[in-house]
């Protein structure tokens, strides 16, 4: 028994057959059609947030600001070399490290040191603090942006029930050239599909709860030194 | 086809939406040139919804001056601090309250901030006003960014001053165009100038075969005389790089002068000849309006694929990289058009290849090029690289030199949310994350049917702008997601439509209503 996995040809012609335009070229060029399906392709990866990987990062000594890799999609944490004893690197805020000790601290005149923090910064930029005293690597682990489909054969990493919703979306993006009624269809299906893949995807996310919830039976946000700071500061007290 | 998209592929997504692409380009409803435009709002309001793009700057700080200018990219200030301190804000009200005198206080270290007035460039008071200037570096002799460390100095391995008796060029060194398309350059006063009485089309140009000439190369000469110019005609001479014989494939720095010689009159172009040596296959760069003056030094290099042009010692365009022409010898080319009185004419040409690599250094984007700095302990960031002549072009490490460099000591240190810059060549790059790239197209193509006109259509233009704003929220929800242990709010409740928010924040692009609920 094979399962299916779709290549790029694939997700064309079901482009194309809910287009209803099986054979030839029309309304819709070979070439339009793959830009569509691989649109829709970053659309499922940013809907679902399904692929992951861990990506080494070189930093340099006494550097502190940094790039995240060019195909990073969504940054989600980051933790240290062995160097380091490959600790969690907590995410900060500028204002945050500024608030620290009161706001007595100046901690931009701080020596170079083994990184405890970053400051995410811009869309593709990142600040260590301390600055490490040492070229070593630091580790991110992302959900990346998915490589563009190119050739006919190309396939993706996404699991099946993900790869579904990407000729429906593409269809989507098709179909606005032609009937946006029509097209409103295909998002709407597109919608309803991405909530089963979320809901078979769900268990396997390893976010905490994006919202604090009261109670302190399992309150370990003091290891962050962006809330420490901020409950140090007297302002909040 | 990847999802990182240019103006130039942003533009054909949304004509091949419009059906706008036929060749004609007075049959078109919508130019590029609107299109464009059009792509410069979609970037800069996706801008102001997401606020991805950020960025860092210093202001240098002089003793006892008290007002300073914000940087003219700014589009909302987010922290500043003196000399690495954080700097609160405050207003003149404030101050005002809390001591009187403070508008006489004599100048010390800075521990407030306020914004006297908020134009296009904010102005911006540290108070009380510093009373010591901040570092600061320039380039300079001793600063001054090395050109490229990776090919080492530049080494002469030829040279000809021309000093000789009037007549032909040494033939020992230099040989002319075997296609007989051009005539010989000649010795005159020790100056090499062209032949007189030149045709309209031709010149007079020779290649230096006298070395045999590296692939990494350059050519220098100084001018020796600007000539005179009656209008419409020009005086024009070029350095030649990576020529072959007949000068049918070579790279060509061309310098015009135009009437009135010694004024901003002048152009500097990048010509690159590929087949035929009479037309430029392209000719990258055009610089108008420039000065150029008897004595100025011309230098031409190519490294690996990356042309760079001196005027003088200074890079007078950010390097352009081809592809096209590997190896070839350097010559010189000069034309004095009929109708000129004196030919311009060159001295002193030099020229070589570079020295070995310095394996010491090796750039990457992220430090930049060393350039020799003996204190950075101030500096937030170390190293970035130069985006200042053109920040869409990071292709080749000399680009990421810097020129100018201060820190944050003693000065004004800024970190605010950017402006993006206009593209305008087709390959510039919107300077947000390569997901909100497509939204770009949805957005300009809401405003093609918005536009008055034939083809206005409100419906059709709502749809778009929902269909943008169906992708600007998964972004949004993206961007939500970054950094997920990163405490974004203290709110126990999640996150209704993150777009509509940022909607209500921002506001809709124009005056039409474009809220989906208000559809008919």
């Amino acid at each position: 028994m094979s399962i299916q996995n779709y290549a790029l040809s694939n997700f064309r012609t079901e482009v194309k057959t809910r287009l209803n335009e099986v054979q030839n070229d029309g309304l819709w060029t070979t070439s339009e059609l793959n830009s569509y399906i691989n649109h829709a392709h970053l659309r499922v990866v940013m809907d679902s947030r399904i692929l992951e990987r861990d990506i080494a990062i070189t930093v340099a000594a006494n550097v502190s600001f940094y790039s995240l890799p060019p195909d990073t999609l969504t940054p989600q944490w980051m933790y240290g070399p062995s160097l380091w004893g490959t600790l969690r690197l907590f995410p900060s805020f500028l204002l945050s490290l500024d608030k620290q000790y009161g706001g007595m601290y100046q901690w931009e005149k701080d020596s170079s040191n083994q990184s405890q923090v970053f400051v995410p910064f811009s869309y593709d930029k990142f600040i260590l603090w301390p600055a490490p005293s040492a070229a070593t690597t630091v580790n991110l682990h992302d959900v990346p942006m998915p490589a563009t489909l190119t050739l006919d054969t190309d396939t993706t990493l996404l699991p099946l029930v993900a790869q579904r919703c990407i000729s429906i979306f593409a269809a989507y993006l098709a179909m606005l050239k032609s009937d946006k009624q029509k097209a409103k269809n295909f998002k709407n299906e597109y919608k309803q599909r991405m909530t089963s893949v979320l809901e078979l995807t769900r268990h396997q996310s390893k976010d905490r709860p994006s919202i604090m919830a009261p109670g302190r039976s399992f309150d370990r946000s003091m290891a962050n030194p962006s809330i420490r700071a901020f409950r140090n500061s007297r302002r909040y007290y | 086809m990847s999802e990182t998209l240019n103006k130039g592929q942003i533009r054909a997504q949304v004509e091949t939406y419009l059906m706008n692409t036929s060749t004609d380009v007075n049959s078109l409803s919508w130019s590029p040139t609107e299109l464009d435009s059009y792509i410069n709002e979609a970037t800069f309001y996706t801008q102001q919804i997401t606020q991805y793009y950020e960025e860092f700057s210093n202001i240098i700080c002089t003793a006892s001056v008290s007002t300073y200018t914000g940087p003219a990219n700014a589009y909302q200030y987010e922290r500043f601090t003196w000399d690495r301190d954080f700097l609160p804000q405050t207003n003149e009200y404030e101050l005002d309250r809390d001591d009187p005198s403070w508008r006489s206080a004599s100048p010390n270290n800075p521990f407030r901030f306020y914004f006297p007035q908020m134009a296009q460039q904010y102005q911006i008071v540290p108070y009380p006003t510093p009373s010591q200037d901040g570092i600061s570096f320039i380039a300079s002799q001793e600063f001054g960014a090395v050109a490229a460390f990776n090919t080492g100095g530049m080494n002469t391995l030829a040279s000809d001053p021309f000093t000789q008796a009037n007549g032909p060029l040494n033939p020992a060194k230099w040989t002319g165009d075997s296609s007989l398309t051009y005539s010989a350059l000649k010795v005159l006063n020790n100056q090499c100038v062209p032949q007189v009485g030149n045709n309209l089309d031709n010149g007079s140009a020779m290649v230096y075969t006298g070395i045999v000439w590296p692939n990494n190369q350059w050519a220098q000469f100084t001018v020796g005389n600007l000539g005179s110019v009656t209008q419409p005609w020009e005086n024009d001479f070029q350095l030649v790089l990576r020529s072959n014989s007949d000068l049918s494939n070579c790279y060509a720095m061309e310098m015009d002068m135009n009437s009135p010689v010694g004024a901003a009159t002048s152009e500097i172009t990048l010509n690159i000849y590929f087949g035929d040596n009479v037309t430029p296959f392209s000719t990258p760069i055009d610089l108008v309006n420039l000065v150029i003056n008897s004595g100025d030094v011309f230098l031409f290099t190519v490294v690996g694929n990356v042309l760079s042009m001196y005027q003088n010692g200074n890079l007078v365009a950010p390097p352009f990289v081809d592809n096209r022409i590997a190896s070839g010898s350097a010559g010189i080319f000069e034309n004095t058009f009929l109708g000129a009185a004196q030919a311009s004419a060159v001295i002193n040409f030099t020229g070589g290849g570079f020295s070995s690599a310095d394996s010491n250094y090796q750039f990457i984007q992220e430090t930049g090029i060393v350039i020799g700095f003996a204190d950075t302990n101030g500096s937030l960031i170390g190293f970035r690289p130069d985006v200042v002549a053109n920040p869409f072009t990071l292709i080749s490490g000399e680009l990421g030199e810097l020129q100018v460099y201060s820190t944050d000591e003693l000065n004004l240190g800024v970190c605010f949310t950017r402006i993006p810059d206009t593209m305008v060549l087709d390959t510039d790059t919107p300077q947000l994350p390569p997901n909100t790239h497509f939204a770009l197209v949805l957005y300009a193509l809401m405003k093609c049917f918005v536009r008055e006109g034939e083809f206005q259509d409100l419906q059709e233009a709502t749809e778009w702008f929902t269909a943008y704003g169906d992708w600007m929220e998964s972004v949004l929800e993206n961007k939500a997601r970054r950094w997920p242990t990163r405490v974004k709010s203290l709110e126990p409740f999640e996150e209704g439509s993150l777009f509509a928010k940022r909607l209500q924040a921002v506001g809709y692009p124009m005056q039409l209503d474009l809220k989906p609920s208000y559809g008919a």
